[in-house]
């Protein structure tokens, strides 16, 4: 292998090590909104990550800061339930209970971090 | 040597303790400091022309528009409202200082009697109730019209908020600014991340116009809905951009967070209603 080709096999090789670092480094919020499909829902399964979407959505808007579509996804989760669709009215509840997490770890954050932008 | 981390917290720990002990002439100044820094050519007074103080192509359109108002039939209303008296035989002039006259930039007030920010569209409704009256919905033609003529009664009256040496008063105005400067919605984004640091940068096809002097202008009368519209139906839009769900119009964040910017105008005059796309 001449000097050309092992320059190029070493950065193909350091390219490779960055993508699977980047990978493994993703930060939660990027994770987070990823969802395990529901396979074996039932209503019961149903009912109780609807409590919990609830229970946070309420948690967020307490904090002042609920995200805009967290209550629409727990109204669609209710209508897909309805019509006995529980593997994607858990799915939705479970997006919804994600938002309203999230919303109340961005406003504990922000209660420090905004004094960082103030103007001076 | 400190290490890396160390400097870090001691530098946030700076900010921290910087941002709290500034009051709001603390903060004016800086605000305008910033604003004057970033674009050395416009001058203070322009500020109050919003995003058309920076960007001179729509500035030339504005000003055509501005030839034949399209706010004149909301000026007009307004008048008629505001010169018609309650059934008890009131008006609104028997609820404001001078009348209700050249008032506006006064506004937001801070009550010390209710201990809350009252804004001039709070002030209009609460006159109604007073005598009788039924309350106007903020986004109805009747509460914008009114709005909008007592803007146009103050226009080159100089912006004055004033935050009184009141605990209440300055929590208000400190839960404004924090709303200001705070991240919220899925897209995690603060008012001054569009309107501090990226201002006049593009946003599509519109440049972010700057927040100093902006609610020197309100009511406007937008071309993109063909009606006028609030400074807090502004908000409404802005916080629904980043994701995040709107607070209601003269909610209590929205009322402190126009109490935070007014008093950031403070020395502007006063120059709605105003027209924009």
């Amino acid at each position: 292998m001449n000097a050309g080709w092992m320059r190029i096999a070493v950065v193909l090789l350091l390219l490779a090590a960055t993508l699977t670092a980047c990978t493994r480094n993703e930060p939660p919020e990027q994770t987070a909104g990823k969802i395990a499909p529901f396979p074996g829902a039932t209503r019961e399964s149903f009912a109780a990550m609807l409590v919990t979407a609830e229970s946070a959505q309420k948690a967020a808007a307490e904090a002042g800061a609920e995200w805009l579509e967290t209550g629409a996804l727990i109204d669609q989760a209710r209508l897909d339930a309805e019509q006995e669709n529980w593997d994607i009215a858990i799915e939705l509840a479970e997006k919804a209970k994600q938002q309203g997490e999230l919303a109340v770890l961005q406003a504990e954050r922000e209660s420090i971090a905004w004094h960082n932008r103030v103007v001076r | 040597m400190l290490p890396t981390s160390r400097i870090i917290v001691l530098g946030a720990l700076m900010a921290l303790v910087t941002s709290v002990l500034a009051g709001p002439e603390e903060d004016r100044e800086a605000f305008r400091n910033y604003y004057q820094s970033r674009f050395p050519e416009v001058a203070l007074a322009e500020y109050i022309n919003g995003i058309y103080a920076l960007d001179e192509d729509a500035r030339k359109q504005w000003m055509e528009i501005e030839e034949f108002p399209p706010y004149e039939f909301a000026i007009e209303e307004g008048e008629i409202l505001f010169g018609t008296n309650f059934a008890n035989g009131q008006g609104y002039a028997d609820c404001f200082e001078n009348a209700g006259i050249g008032i506006r930039q006064n506004y937001p007030q801070f009550d010390p009697e209710l201990g809350e920010v009252i804004t001039l569209e709070l002030a209009i409704n609460q006159c109604r109730e007073r005598n009788a009256e039924a309350p106007y919905p903020y986004d109805s033609d009747e509460m914008l019209s009114l709005s909008a003529y007592m803007a146009y009664t103050s226009r080159g009256n100089i912006f004055d908020i004033v935050v009184p040496d009141d605990p209440r008063a300055q929590a208000a105005y400190e839960r404004g600014k924090q709303f200001y400067y705070s991240k919220r919605g899925q897209l995690n984004m603060a008012c001054s991340d569009c309107h501090v640091s990226a201002v006049g940068s593009y946003v599509r096809a519109d440049h972010l116009g700057p927040s100093l002097g902006q609610p020197t202008h309100f009511p406007v009368y937008r071309s993109k809905f063909g009606r006028m519209i609030s400074l807090h139906s502004r908000f409404y839009g802005c916080i629904r951009d980043v994701r995040a769900r709107p607070f209601e119009q003269q909610s209590t964040e929205y009322r402190n967070l126009e109490y935070f910017l007014s008093y950031m105008s403070n020395g502007l005059e006063a120059n709605g209603p105003g027209a924009r796309k």
